[in-house]
């Protein structure tokens, strides 16, 4: 999709989508911090054609998501590792996960299943961590203007969420 | 969208839903509370076809229910269900994302705060399923069930997600 439009929005979601929000973009992530890291292991893994998986990997690098370093020292076979900014996606990843797997269920049970692996219980990203280190429900956090919002948007979140203002 | 993940992943399977980047902000705006159909187009920008294509699809996946509310102007409203509201952590994680690595400290346009005490929302928190905090470094993804081959393959030699 053309993202002019779309980047006018000064939305933290909407600039998140243009830099993950291709389809094949999330799956190479999701391959990528699952432990893939050369070209062909991409491609076995999605299947899609090389030009388009290349293009997407260039994309990649070019965001800052994925580093791309020879697989050996003075190698000529390039691997493709994801960086902190790439890492941090895992929670978008995990939470589109447990979505999928909750409301779209595979007939002979889930596909993935997130663990967590000194116990091995299956977890889910339900609560949120505050600054001062305490963990709330997430039903209870709301949105509201930031220090990067144009005049319009604290106008609109304000009309929208009214409610949502801090109670103390 | 012009093609389906074939994948059995429960992530490739929401995508292919979500595959268009309005459907996300018409989501985006039934959370701050849009119900009506001209708040999702000034809110969003988006053009009054596509606008009407995107809520049908969120309507026929059952992620928003159009509400006949019969009053004069305006007849319909759109309201999160169930599985639209589940989708709180995913929303979250795009946000906390977005303004962490594209905007910064100090720049971000919307911010997340807990509405009981005004602080600012840091990160999502997994937790099991007793509701205890699992550290993220520890999670990683298992084959299920579910799970095709080709998946089960590939998360044979896996490393942790972090």
């Amino acid at each position: 999709m053309t993202t002019s439009n779309y980047l006018k929005l000064n939305c933290p979601i909407a600039e998140s989508l243009s830099h993950v929000g291709d389809q094949w973009t999330l799956l190479i992530m999701r391959d990528a911090l699952m432990g893939i890291s050369s070209f062909t292991g991409f491609e076995e893994s999605l299947g899609i054609s090389r030009r388009l998986l290349s293009r997407r990997l260039t994309e990649m690098v070019e965001s800052g998501l994925l580093d791309k370093v020879a697989a050996k020292e003075g190698g000529a076979r390039m691997s493709y590792v994801p960086t902190q900014k790439g890492r941090e996606l895992a929670m978008v990843l995990l939470s589109l996960s447990e979505w999928g797997e909750r409301w779209h269920p595979n007939a002979r049970g889930p596909r993935y299943q997130n663990v967590h692996l000194p116990s091995g219980a299956e977890v889910a990203p339900r609560m949120a961590k505050v600054s001062t280190g305490r963990v709330v429900e997430l039903g209870q956090c709301a949105s509201l203007p930031g220090p990067g919002a144009d005049k319009e948007q604290v106008q609109r979140l304000k009309d929208l969420t009214g409610s949502a203002e801090p109670s103390s | 969208m012009t093609h389906k993940h074939t994948h059995t992943c429960a992530i490739a399977g929401m995508l292919n839903i979500f595959g268009d980047h309005w459907t996300w902000l018409v989501v985006r705006e039934a959370f701050y509370g849009a119900t009506r159909f001209k708040d999702f187009q000034r809110n969003t920008g988006i053009s009054r076809n596509i606008l009407a294509d995107r809520l049908a699809v969120l309507v026929d996946e059952g992620i928003l229910e159009k509400v006949d509310i019969g009053t004069q102007g305006t007849r319909h409203e759109y309201v999160l269900t169930d599985k639209g509201r589940s989708l709180r952590p995913v929303l979250t994680a795009m946000t906390l994302w977005g303004n962490e690595h594209v905007y910064g400290a100090g720049k971000e346009p919307v911010l997340l705060v807990d509405t009981k005490t005004g602080l600012p929302v840091q990160a999502l928190q997994p937790v099991n399923s007793a509701g205890r905090k699992v550290t993220p470094e520890n999670i990683t993804a298992q084959p299920g069930p579910g799970a095709s081959r080709a998946t089960v393959a590939r998360l044979g030699d896996a490393d942790r997600i972090e």
